[in-house]
């Protein structure tokens, strides 16, 4: 049986831009696989199944057309339906809607023209029909019953392979049978809440058998699947859909955690009304009217061949790290715990792919390819996750420039990187240009790279792009009292100079050492008490057994003996006289607690007395 | 100046010692055998973790003792440098807080990509990211934000005596039993237009609490020319040591007092 759509058939679905005829035509494939689910699509608007089996079924041929032809008409579509043994039959039969009887298919074909050879059907696509159909016109074989009246070998032997095919469709018989694909089985798993479920718990703990059914199934089968979809439904018609990924076999349990995270997000929002969204975290406020069912379905099922360690050279991830990993995605969010893939490309962003913890490493780009015009040499040690402004100047102001012709327009005279001071450049290399997939508008990107080493040391990789200046990565091993390690120094907390370890010597936290000593005079060296002190009160409830050992007094006052800050005791011990207390004072915050509270209504007693 | 237990490397403001098990310090490793090949998955047992050769000599034991935090004063390819020796030989390396890790230079100085946990933005409740790492990871670099309150740092590094690994800090962690810093750093190879960068030539400075209290200072190529960490010879450098460095900050020799 043939079902052909004339309006589909005629389409030509590549000029379709809206995918309409497309969607059409997907329609009507689903009307009919409703009648008998082995359907081949022979072509746009064209298919075909055996309609023994369903004809028995509905009732005779005559009654399945009429509720096929019924349910098209219900789509919208007018269809034309044919019956006949053989596909080529019941193509022809369909132009006219007829149904051949059984046994009738030689007689049907003999009354046809032979130009149906070469007619726009799929069954004689042969090139060489237009040529064929033509010949035996002028042989004077008008209908298929004429040719198909010649003996076959001599039709063979005077028209070749071409003659011979056309010759036994013309007789009735099919060139092949019909390629029918079995749908596949629905290996998916659903657990249905009712009534719904408003909260998390169960719903995952239910995740967890069913991940253990899905497995079943599909190892029973033996297959596997890439990705698991998600699908969990709510009881006013909302669905929260996410494929999951994983580079081997999602255990029971992983699938749960997965479906933990997708149900932390909450439910999408409605598209009509913005009613409130549960807060992620909180498992308890599914709103509303919880869960009805929760669905998952294996994507990307192949064949479970089994996974083959490698004997050495693999990495392995073992289950501590496995389980550390998953604690913090549970915490976190799927997407917060990556492993870095080092691939290949051009710049330095495309070097590394980040991959969520659990799922298949594969590099974005490939590495064993060349990439020429990559920068070579030292890699960067700092990548900046987004490319941060800069302005490059010559020596007279003006910004930097490079032509068409890859010429700077004068040397780099200062680096001024947005949120940092300007520095002057003591050495430069470039321009490197790259112009970059130019044959796709919406990635193309001509740019300019450079190396800039600046005065204070570190070392910057710029990147001229549309006329602005862009610095990508950094290259330098640590801190030369940027202003990180200047604020990190003045917000530690033993401002009282408890820097001892670090005094005669050269680096950034001398430097911010060196700009405490102000602070420390009389009015300033209370404010610099009270915020020493302060956070200590608070952390004393914290450690009940810690409180009660400084209570003691015994226990403290021996770990302040072994601890090396003595030198400090001149700077502090005159200051404190100053202010009329005992030199006796802890002020290093790692000292004790219970010293610590001994010293705490000192910054309260001082100001009075020092003013 | 000596920490609470003579050669302990556990923090003096711990809890009483005896309460709590912490590594207990053991004799100095023979450094043919922290370096010696070992199976994938635990990088030893020893009291240390490896370090690449040209680093020992600012590390007290020749490696980062195990339970121990080293801070580093800010995050560059020092501490990636600190970390590669044990990635290489076994050990799983987490980065919390710092997006910006350049993983390829990383790789280029011996850590296993393939070992390394990122985490670029551990959130409000870094803290228990941090533990939760440090259970599965031996070493753990961590930014940390700019304040700490003393209370998190005593259960971090609590968390981190008991599961015997090493926490990195780039930034300031006032508890730290080893600090680093880079005193200067230069690059060689750019010319004016034209050259690029080869290698960095770099003074490291080491000094700490208990074992690490001895400053120590080291001239290292960190990268060398052929990308790997080199200790340099102060008679060969490419320019003067007693010039000015470029890195250093006008005024920074006046601290006494």
């Amino acid at each position: 049986m043939v079902v052909t759509c004339p309006d589909l058939h005629s389409a030509d679905l590549s000029a379709d831009p809206d995918r309409d005829t497309a969607r059409r035509h997907e329609r009507v494939i689903a009307a009919v696989t409703g009648f008998c689910p082995d359907v081949e699509v022979v072509e746009p608007g064209v298919c075909a199944f055996g309609a023994r089996g369903p004809a028995r079924y509905f009732g005779g041929e005559t009654a399945l057309t009429a509720r096929i032809t019924a349910a098209l008409a219900d789509l919208g579509e007018d269809g034309t339906i044919g019956v006949a043994d053989g596909f080529f039959a019941a193509l022809l039969a369909a132009r006219d809607g007829r149904a051949v009887p059984p046994g009738g298919a030689a007689r049907f074909l003999a009354a046809q023209p032979v130009s149906v050879l070469a007619g726009r059907n799929p069954a004689a696509r042969n090139p060489a029909a237009q040529d064929l159909v033509a010949l035996l016109n002028r042989l004077g074989l008008r209908t298929l019953g004429d040719f198909a009246a010649l003996p076959v070998r001599d039709v063979a032997s005077r028209f070749g392979d071409a003659g011979e095919g056309a010759h036994r469709l013309a007789r009735g018989l099919d060139s092949r049978p019909l390629a029918t694909r079995p749908p596949p089985a629905d290996l998916s798993v659903v657990q249905e809440f009712d009534p719904p479920e408003p909260r998390a718990e169960p719903v995952v703990f239910a995740a967890k058998a069913l991940a253990g059914r899905l497995h079943d199934g599909l190892a029973a089968r033996g297959l596997t699947c890439v990705r698991v979809q998600v699908t969990a439904t709510w009881a006013d018609g909302r669905e929260s859909s996410r494929r999951w990924r994983h580079d081997g076999l999602l255990s029971a349990a992983a699938v749960a955690d997965r479906v933990r995270w997708q149900l932390d997000g909450g439910p999408p929002a409605p598209p009509d009304d913005g009613a409130p969204q549960a807060s992620p975290g909180d498992g308890e406020q599914y709103q509303p009217g919880g869960i009805v069912a929760l669905r998952l379905v294996p994507d990307q099922v192949v064949r479970a061949t089994g996974q083959q360690l490698a004997l050495w050279g693999e990495t392995l991830v073992s289950d501590r790290v496995a389980r550390a990993a998953m604690r913090v995605q549970a915490m976190l969010g799927h997407e917060a715990v990556l492993r870095p893939v080092l691939g290949g490309g051009r710049n330095v962003h495309d070097q590394v792919t980040p991959i969520p913890f659990g799922e298949k490493t594969e590099p974005r780009l490939p590495a064993d390819r060349p990439w020429p015009g990559r920068v070579r040499g030292t890699a960067p040690g700092l990548v900046f996750p987004a490319a941060r402004e800069a302005e490059v100047t010559d020596d007279a102001g003006r910004a930097v420039t490079v032509s068409g012709r890859c010429a700077v327009s004068a040397a780099p005279a200062r680096l001024a990187v947005r949120g940092e001071p300007p520095q002057r450049v003591t050495g430069w290399a470039g321009p490197w240009p790259l112009s970059e997939r130019w044959w796709d508008p919406s990635a193309a990107r001509r740019r300019a790279r450079f190396q800039l080493a600046t005065e204070d040391g570190r070392a910057w990789l710029a990147v001229l792009q549309d006329g602005r200046w862009l610095v990508e990565a950094g290259y330098w091993l640590g801190g030369l009292g940027q202003p990180a390690a200047l604020l990190a120094g003045a917000a530690a907390p033993d401002v009282l100079g408890d820097r001892v370890w670090d005094s005669g010597r050269r680096g950034p936290s001398c430097r911010a050492a060196g700009q405490i000593p102000p602070s420390r005079v009389a009015a300033g060296r209370d404010s610099a008490m009270g915020r020493t002190a302060l956070p200590l009160l608070v952390q004393l409830p914290g450690r009940g057994g810690h409180s009660r050992r400084a209570g003691r007094g015994g226990g403290p006052a021996r770990s302040r003996g072994t601890r090396p800050h003595r030198p400090r005791r001149d700077v502090r011990g005159a200051a404190v006289r100053a202010g009329g207390c005992p030199a006796r004072r802890p002020g290093r915050h790692e000292a004790g607690h219970g010293v610590r509270r001994r010293a705490d209504p000192r910054p309260a007693r001082q100001p009075g007395s020092a003013a | 100046m000596t920490a609470g237990q003579p050669g302990s490397f556990a923090a003096p403001n711990a809890p009483a010692p005896g309460k709590t098990e912490f590594p207990r310090a053991g004799p100095a490793p023979v450094p043919g055998l922290v370096q010696g090949p070992r199976l994938a998955q635990g990088a030893g047992t020893g009291s240390a973790l490896p370090v690449l050769p040209a680093l020992r000599g600012l590390l007290p034991r020749g490696g980062l003792a195990r339970g121990s935090v080293v801070a580093v004063a800010e995050f560059g390819l020092l501490c990636l440098a600190l970390a590669a020796a044990a990635s290489a030989d076994g050990a799983w390396c987490g980065i919390a807080g710092i997006p910006e890790a350049g993983v390829l230079a990383a790789a280029a100085l011996g850590l296993d990509a393939g070992r390394i946990l990122l985490v670029p933005d551990p959130g409000p409740s870094w803290p228990q990211v941090v533990a939760s790492l440090l259970d599965g990871c031996e070493l753990v670099l961590l930014r940390p934000p700019a304040r700490v309150s003393a209370q998190v740092r005593h259960r971090l590094e609590a968390t981190l005596r008991r599961g015997r690994g090493v926490l990195l800090v780039a930034g300031d962690w006032p508890g730290a039993q080893l600090r680093l810093r880079v005193a200067s750093q230069r690059w060689t190879g750019l010319g004016d237009g034209h050259g690029r960068l080869r290698a960095c030539c770099a003074e490291i400075t080491a000094d700490g609490r208990g074992e690490a209290a001895m400053t120590r200072t080291r001239w290292l190529w960190l990268p060398g020319e052929d990308g790997g960490v080199a200790v340099a010879d102060p008679a060969d450098l490419p320019f003067d040591i007693d010039e000015e460095p470029p890195g250093a900050a006008p005024g920074l020799r006046v601290v006494s007092g």
